[in-house]
């Protein structure tokens, strides 16, 4: 038995962060029902990558990730035929995730109000970019906007550039988690009080509040009145950024316990003895400082990064390769864990990332590719909701799925 | 307004620095009770300080702050990187290392229902705490266990900071500008908060798993896989077609332009976000339709890509003139994606933030007033705020130890005497001596 089991999600959101909101429940064995348009169906069917770089609708990567394990349908939720289905769907759930606009869903009479007066147990989950409220409430947003105006781009990258972005993906990944967090926890009280409630998430604020720096740094200037600035990476005589025969490893000898074992790594035992190492004092004089860096150097030139990093690690020296999808890929650790869930999908025979927590030493088991357009029309709105053939034959007919 | 969702779950929280301490501040901001198991005999260095010495962090760590920069009567009271994820928490001590100090541990863990750790596997295995030793006192409990390369596999034991967990998952690679060395970019942290999200997510998976069976769990959680489960298109571009993503700074690989622009004054900046050619169109408008925008050239998407360079300069030389508020209330009005980069400074008067009450006005004893970043999420059913100010070392243990585990006045003082109960470290604590000295004095 799965955690969720028992749990029905309809989902009408779209894009990344409310997909992968649901697509984190669906793994813990959620039945996630999403519910798309039958004209152009969730946006991101259009998104990288996908196979041999051909953009098919059913073959995205980015699509098939944050969609595994639901099952689909569509519904045109503009016409009343449409909204009707939709409220018999929600009707039969506990919990319904939503990206519109701020109200549109009040619009088209799915507002909280109404739907838990259908549903009072139910447990509705907006995900807007700034949230239901406030000036900047119907604001566009790219990733870029949202980690500028909430998160702590400000001071992040170096004095001479520009504040730098994160790699695309953080931003919009954290928000469906933070939504999925929150959404579990309004379902837990709600199961039991049989009340739900509506939970407005904004993005901007799950950047502003997460500990990723930005929170710290909110306090921090609330402490000290400094306004804070973007620095150059900080580097000594035992830390920093290592260039080696095929690549880079971040490298941190500072710990007492790595700095004593740093001359047995480096291949360089007279350090051991020497005052202008061993003297903490000394080290920090720039000459010294200067000469250990070199002896540093001097090694991990000669270093493959995989090799170096473990070499390191095995000296108390916390390392790391700078690592890139390929690594990733060829890595041991990843793949003696089980992180690789290759899964047969639209977009063939594929390695995804897996559900990164295991309860009771078991991985979520993806049970099902992600939804085709409409595929599971007949079994929900037929099958599960009652709806005849000829009613069926009817909504088709109209464009309403 | 009803109880808060998670009232009633108490939680034992072991956590260092900022992954677990995320994590349980996420329950405790929803109503759990959670208790963090500290020790006054070890000065925890990155979770409540800098160094075991009372020394400051260096002056160009600006954002390692403590009010009004002084280290204070009580320094592990003080800290910024503690303080921002400590409120509505508790705090007891106790030296797990002693069996006095272990068996309390194991009375509350009697009662309670959650237990939150991400340390080292060593560092636990040396305590000898373990899911075994711990389901011993309470059958159903639910541990979480979040190491940084998880507990099994060739990197088990390798120690990481943020900035090592981000360079294994890829991150540091993708995050670059394209003329700068990776030697040059300081590290965002950012792997912290997701490892936070993902462990208080499971958490919640597995305590209604719990109600529903009876059977406590044991959750596990790397950190580096985390992080790489937020990275999937740079991951499947490669597992579908064996290409590697590289950095492009503030660029994007479909978005054109897509970039951060200088704005009038010093160091102020807009990001501009540009997708669509409806979207560009509104952009052009936005500027009064300039000859140069008009080019057909860079009427497609694919066209702009080709010519980011040009489009750059061009959109530099109209936004160095401007103010980003401005500029971003214009663009906004067009249909485009554009926002102020915002300073800490200024997000206190933004328009957004204060309007949705986002910061929350805090009083703590030894640090005095300030505004905290608040409760990350708004529920129709509660009114949710801070209850707690960030959890003062050893200050609950009248709560821990008499209320909730029926400790006599003279066992309290025994405990005391013998270092488990305390409010601050004992490298802090003056000695004999010294005491002597300022009675002296």
């Amino acid at each position: 038995m799965l955690p969720l089991d028992g749990i029905r999600v309809i989902d009408l959101s779209q894009g990344v962060p409310g997909p992968f909101c649901t697509r984190l429940m669906a793994d813990q064995g959620a039945d996630v029902v999403k519910v798309e348009s039958p004209s152009s169906g969730d946006p991101a069917r259009r998104l990288a990558p996908f196979p041999a770089m051909v953009p098919q609708s059913e073959a995205g990567g980015t699509y098939q990730y944050v969609n595994l394990g639901k099952r689909g349908v569509t519904l045109d939720i503009g016409c009343e035929a449409g909204r009707r289905a939709l409220k018999k769907l929600v009707s039969t759930a506990q919990v319904l995730v939503e990206s519109f606009d701020p109200g549109v869903m009040d619009t088209l009479g799915l507002g909280f109000g109404e739907l838990s007066k259908l549903n009072p147990e139910l447990v509705m989950t907006s995900v807007t970019n700034f949230g239901q409220s406030g000036p900047y409430n119907r604001y566009s947003a790219d990733e870029i906007t949202l980690y500028g105006m909430g998160g702590p781009m400000a001071v992040t990258g170096t004095p001479d550039h520009p504040p730098l972005n994160l790699a695309d993906g953080i931003v919009f990944h954290q928000a469906g988690t933070a939504a999925a967090l929150a959404t579990m926890i309004a379902l837990f009280e709600a199961e039991v009080s049989g009340v739900g409630e509506h939970l407005d998430m904004s993005i901007m604020e799950i950047q502003a509040g997460n500990i990723d720096r930005r929170a710290l740094t909110f306090l921090s200037y609330q402490y000290t009145g400094e306004r804070g600035s973007r620095i150059d990476a900080g580097i000594s005589a035992l830390s920093g950024v290592l260039p080696t025969s095929n690549g880079h490893i971040a490298f941190d000898a500072a710990t007492p316990a790595a700095t004593k074992q740093l001359p047995t790594l480096i291949d360089a035992p007279e350090l051991a003895h020497d005052p202008r190492f061993t003297d903490p004092d000394a080290r920090n004089e720039p000459e010294n400082s200067e000469m250990i860096q070199s002896r540093i150097l001097e090694w991990a030139l000669g270093q493959d990064k995989q090799v170096a990093w473990r070499k390191a690690q095995e000296h108390r020296v916390m390392a790391a390769p700078i690592n890139n999808a390929a690594d990733l890929h060829a890595d041991p650790h990843y793949a003696y864990r089980g992180f690789w869930n290759r899964i047969e999908t639209n977009a063939g025979l594929t390695a995804y990332p897996a559900s990164p927590f295991t309860i009771d030493n078991a991985r979520v088991s993806v049970r099902r590719p992600a939804p085709a357009l409409g595929e599971h029309n007949a079994e929900i709105f037929g099958g599960e909701l009652g709806f005849s053939r000829e009613e069926l034959g009817k909504l088709k007919q109209a464009g309403v799925i | 307004m009803r109880r808060l969702p998670l009232e009633g779950v108490r939680v034992l929280d072991i956590t260092q620095i900022w992954a677990g301490p995320y994590t349980t501040q996420l329950l405790a901001d929803w109503g759990a009770e959670v208790i963090r198991i500290e020790s006054t005999q070890i000065a925890p260095i990155s979770t409540r300080v800098w160094s075991h010495e009372r020394i400051e962090p260096p002056s160009n760590m600006w954002w390692l702050g403590y009010p009004d920069s002084e280290l204070g009567e009580n320094r592990a009271n003080r800290w910024a990187l503690f303080n921002v994820h400590a409120r509505n928490k508790l705090s007891g001590t106790m030296d797990l290392t002693r069996p006095e100090g272990r068996a309390v541990l194991d009375s509350l863990l009697q009662i309670s229902d959650v237990l939150v750790e991400n340390n080292t596997p060593t560092t636990l295995a040396k305590l000898q705490i373990d899911y075994e030793s711990v389901r011993r006192q309470r059958p159903d409990i639910i541990m979480i266990r979040m190491p940084g390369f998880g507990l099994d596999g060739p990197y088990t034991n390798y120690r990481s900071m943020g900035n090592h967990g981000e360079a294994v998952t890829g991150h540091t690679w993708l995050r670059n500008y394209t003329d700068t060395d990776f030697s040059e970019i300081s590290p965002t942290v950012v792997g912290d908060g997701i490892a936070g999200l993902y462990g208080a997510f499971a958490i919640m998976s597995a305590l209604r798993a719990r109600r529903r069976t009876g059977n406590g769990s044991l959750i596990e959680l790397a950190q580096c896989e985390s992080m790489a489960s937020f990275l999937p298109r740079q991951i499947l571009e490669y597992a579908m077609n064996r290409r590697v993503p590289t950095a492009i700074g503030n660029r994007h690989w479909s978005f054109a332009p897509h970039d951060c622009f200088p704005c009038k004054g010093e160091d102020r900046w807009v990001t501009i976000a540009i997708g669509t050619d409806d979207e560009w169109e509104g952009f052009v408008n936005a500027l009064g339709s300039p000859d140069w925008a008009l080019d057909p050239r860079f009427a497609t998407v694919t066209g702009r890509h080709n010519n980011q360079e040009e489009i750059g300069d061009r959109i530099t030389c109209w936004t160095r003139e401007r103010d980003p508020y401005e500029i971003a209330a214009l663009l906004q009005a067009h249909g485009v994606a554009a926002g102020p980069v915002i300073f800490d400074k200024d997000a206190f008067s933004d328009p957004q933030y204060t309007d949705r009450g986002f910061f929350e006005s805090v009083t703590q004893v030894d640090c005095g007033t300030h505004l905290y970043p608040g409760i990350m999420w708004k529920a129709s059913g509660h009114a949710n705020e801070i209850r707690l100010p960030p959890c003062r070392l050893g200050e609950h243990n009248g709560y821990v130890y008499s209320e909730l585990l029926g400790c006599s006045p003279k066992e309290y003082e025994r405990m005391e005497v013998e270092g488990h109960i305390g409010t601050r470290y004992a490298i802090d604590s003056p000695s004999p001596r010294e005491l002597q000295d300022s009675i002296t004095a």
